[in-house]
């Protein structure tokens, strides 16, 4: 136990089990998300959402693919790899540049550049439209 | 003589057409292949309601617009309601989706079981017949819903969640402090998706998807 898995297996479900295995990245399409055991082995489960906005996902025949890089900088080991065909690529700790940079484009890519002229009308309408329907 | 007229109906989902106005419970048996006939129940469904319709019972396929019929192995049929209107079956059992589907109930309400003190009864289970007495279903507004969360189903009231409760359904331990959880969804009322940030609501439905990946807050 505790050990760092270099390798991925990868296993579709609909449900996600309630416990992961180590070593296994358990992979729901109808619920888009992927689920797996932090590689290095402390136990950490990582959620990386197979979303436009979040990560994304190609299986291949040498195994299974997520795009960007898994960056556990909140938990305690700090890992940061990337998963290509099933396997682990374990890359450098980020500097806090480097992770900012990566937050503010994960914000800009959910929320979109700040509206201007046309666009903010819309977007003024848009935001009308959802106070409506809901 | 008139030009013979074709007629239609359903048998177990499979349409049967036949230039018979008039047709009987055996000939109906006949056209599904189900020999001996009399090895068969056969049950034909109609305005929320369901009837056994015996081997020699007549059957006006021009006084019904689209007859559904289902046959069923065995000789013993099973009486219900739903909503109070009668019900038969050639099962002991019925699951929850032919009920939804045969009493045209809407997937937003939740099947109950009157004689069981109101138990829900889960869209994918199944009401046992069998029993004592007559089982009687009702459908009523739902008062929770089952959502995914990370790929995994909870059940939670059925009203407005806020971004925490949301994150706290994904982490149990979530510490709002020292982390900030990214809450993406899809399938929402109306086909709602997006992502559900701090200080923010939103209403959930059955199958409902939620995601959540948690990182540091700096």
């Amino acid at each position: 136990m505790m050990a760092r898995v270099d390798c991925l297996a990868t296993v579709f479900v609909e449900d996600i089990p309630e416990q992961l295995e180590d070593g296994v990245l358990y992979v729901s399409r109808q619920c888009h998300v992927a689920l797996h055991n932090c590689a290095c082995g402390c136990g950490e489960e990582v959620s990386t959402p197979l979303v436009a906005t979040e990560y994304d996902f190609v299986m291949e025949d040498e195994g299974a693919s997520i795009w960007p890089s898994i960056g556990n900088h909140d938990f305690p080991c700090g890992s940061h790899y990337i998963i290509k065909r099933g396997r682990i690529h374990w890359a450098g700790k980020m500097s806090r540049e480097q992770i900012e940079a990566g937050r503010a484009y994960d914000r800009l890519l959910k929320r979109g550049a700040q509206p201007k002229g046309l666009g903010a009308i819309l977007a003024w309408f848009k935001r009308l439209w959802i106070k409506f329907i809901s | 003589m008139p030009d013979a007229a074709n007629f239609t109906y359903k048998l177990n989902g499979r349409v049967v057409a036949t230039d018979d106005a008039i047709v009987s419970g055996r000939a109906v048996r006949n056209s599904g292949g189900l020999d001996p006939a009399s090895d068969y129940i056969l049950i034909q469904i109609a305005d929320r309601t369901s009837r056994s319709i015996g081997l020699e019972e007549a059957i006006d396929l021009r006084q019904m617009p689209q007859p559904e019929f289902l046959s069923f192995k065995g000789d013993s049929t099973f009486s219900f309601t739903v909503n109070e209107r009668g019900w038969e079956w050639g099962a002991a059992t019925i699951s929850a989706s032919d009920i939804y589907r045969y009493a045209s109930i809407a997937e937003e309400l939740e099947l109950i079981l009157d004689s069981a003190g109101d138990t829900v009864i889960p869209a994918d289970g199944a009401v046992v017949l069998g029993g004592h007495g007559v089982e009687r279903i009702r459908s009523r507004e739902a008062k929770t819903v089952v959502i995914k969360i990370n790929g995994r189903s909870r059940t939670i009231p059925r009203r407005k969640h806020s971004y925490r409760e949301i994150a706290l359904l994904a982490y149990p331990d979530a510490d709002f402090e020292k982390f900030k959880y990214t809450i993406t969804y899809l399938k929402g009322v109306h086909g709602a998706e997006g992502d559900l940030v701090e200080g923010e609501k939103i209403e959930v439905k059955n199958g409902m998807v939620f995601n959540v990946r948690r990182s540091d807050k700096s």
